[in-house]
């Protein structure tokens, strides 16, 4: 301890200098690659193409609205235009679903002979939950704060030096997943006869991985922003539905 | 030691350079005899995303020094969880005016007349419902997906013991990565008959990186209008690839596919 003490009064310069320089070396790695946003078609299914052989369902989907059994909060969780332009999707993935604007008073030259329907879609999202699990955590003081800005700009090196030395060590990675989980229940009302043809549940799951680096002490400063599981397990919940309500109307009232 | 002191109050107020890549311009897609000629109307494009609060402090940050109130955060049930709550992020229409549903729909707009079917392109009203007598099409997009990425690829500090204890950011120089991801639903209706002819998720990112200099004294480092600008090209592209969905659907259509 005496010797390390010397020789900082000593020679503290070359001796700061020689810390600064390996501190820099060990600060240069490039994490550009660590980027954690999910590219475009993640979730994304395939469109199921238009068949001939397969009949044409007519559905004219309802705003999807919410009513949660696990809330805490009356708040709204979502707005209703967001679930609904989701499931107005997810309808339109499949090619055998002819879809009719709810807002239209519609003529029954839209309904073909072999078609089935209309078919009016109601959906309702029962269940959400979030869940956050950490994957991995610890001290990383060098990875993202780099002291060797400071050494190339000479009026602060000393001062970027022991800011490196006193931030960059109490600094943190942590690294969580973070899994949604969102339940419907999907309703189809045959508007010839008013009946509830069809009545079922879905659930759907999306995981995101967020990333926090910084400084713990006095809250980190770079963030992976993830998405919203919620609209990724809302995506995969509607999409599935589709396929399953695709399915039970498709064979409703015998072959076509 | 004392050196070391009296150097402290020598950092300097820096600026930004900041460097943000063009966006491309894709090739025009070719008339297509079998789908013909069509008459758009664009609506406005509203923002319905569900964020993390984070992401929405973020771009309220960067979109405006003050949001007015216009990002709502609510709570959403969650067990044993550490994750930050879900938001409802609407954001934007006054205070940004690139962002505001017009802005946005006038951007569409202006992407979809590569599309060499369209013969004509106009934007609705706001709050009118479209119906007419024409054979025009509405098409209809909601911004349902937006995230947010920032990660500092070299340079200093960031968010600095004197930066929190003294208000001050010490941070000489830094090269900062950002990504910026949307994904908008889109509703393409007939306008006669209500029937809704395509309907289809798109989505778009946008990567740009800027290089931060210098001490930012009581502001932000990140430059006014970044994370708005960040937004708005990933929904550019995102309005690109609906474009090509788009021409892509009315050909499989005009096939003969429903």
């Amino acid at each position: 301890m005496n010797r390390f003490c010397s020789l900082t009064r000593r020679a503290p310069v070359p001796f700061f200098l020689t810390i600064a320089f390996a501190l820099s070396m060990l600060g240069c790695r490039n994490l550009g690659g660590q980027r954690s946003i999910p590219g475009v078609a993640e979730y994304e299914l395939a469109r199921v193409p238009y068949s001939s052989d397969l009949p044409t369902v007519v559905v004219i989907p309802q705003r999807v609205s919410w009513k949660l059994s696990n809330t805490r909060s009356h708040e709204p969780i979502a707005s209703e235009d967001f679930l609904t332009a989701m499931l107005v999707s997810a309808l339109g993935r499949h090619g055998n679903i002819r879809l009719l604007d709810p807002t239209f008073p519609h003529s029954a030259d839209l309904v073909g002979a072999h078609d089935k329907g209309p078919f009016k879609v109601r959906v309702l999202l029962t269940e959400m939950d979030q869940f956050s699990t950490i994957e991995d955590s610890g001290l990383d003081p060098w990875r993202y704060d780099s002291p060797v800005a400071y050494l190339w700009k000479p009026p602060i090196t000393i001062v970027g030096f022991w800011v490196s030395m006193l931030t960059g060590l109490p600094s943190v990675y942590i690294t969580s997943e973070v899994k949604g989980v969102v339940g419907i229940d999907v309703e189809a009302i045959d508007l010839k006869s008013n009946r509830i043809v069809t009545s079922f549940p879905v659930h759907g799951t999306h995981t995101e991985r967020a990333r926090q680096v910084g400084n713990q002490m006095f809250g980190a400063y770079v963030k992976t922003e993830a998405r919203s599981t919620f609209s990724g397990a809302s995506r995969v919940a509607l999409n599935e539905a589709v396929d399953e309500l695709y399915k039970k109307l498709a064979s409703f009232g015998g072959p076509s | 030691m004392k050196r070391i002191f009296i150097l402290l109050p020598l950092v300097f107020a820096g600026c930004f350079a900041s460097r943000p890549p063009a966006l491309p311009d894709l090739a025009p897609i070719p008339f297509d005899s079998r789908v013909g000629k069509l008459q758009i109307v664009v609506a406005p494009i509203e923002f319905v995303a569900n964020v993390s609060n984070d992401l929405a402090r973020n771009l309220c940050e960067h979109i405006s020094s003050d949001c007015g109130g216009r990002v709502a955060a609510y709570q959403v049930p969650q067990i044993g969880s550490t994750a930050p709550h879900t938001t409802y992020l609407q954001v934007g229409r006054q205070r940004y005016p690139g962002l505001s549903p017009d802005a946005l729909a006038g951007d569409f707009a202006g992407l979809l007349q590569r599309y060499q079917n369209i013969e004509t392109v106009r934007l609705q009203p706001p709050a009118a419902q479209h119906r007419s007598n024409t054979q025009e099409l509405v098409i209809r997009a909601l911004v349902t997906e937006v995230a947010w990425d920032g990660e500092k690829t070299a340079g200093g500090m960031g968010s600095t013991l004197a930066g929190n204890i003294l208000m001050v950011n010490v941070d000489p120089q830094k090269l900062v990565s950002t990504l910026g991801y949307a994904r908008i639903d889109v509703t393409v209706l007939n306008a006669r008959t209500g029937e809704i002819i395509a309907a289809y998720p798109a989505a778009g990112t946008y990567r740009s990186e800027y290089l931060s200099e210098g001490l930012v004294v009581f502001a932000s480092d990140v430059p006014q209008g970044y994370g708005a600008h960040m937004l708005r090209s990933a929904l550019h592209m995102a309005f690109q690839d609906a474009t090509q969905r788009l021409s892509q659907r009315l050909s499989e259509r005009a096939g003969g596919a429903g």
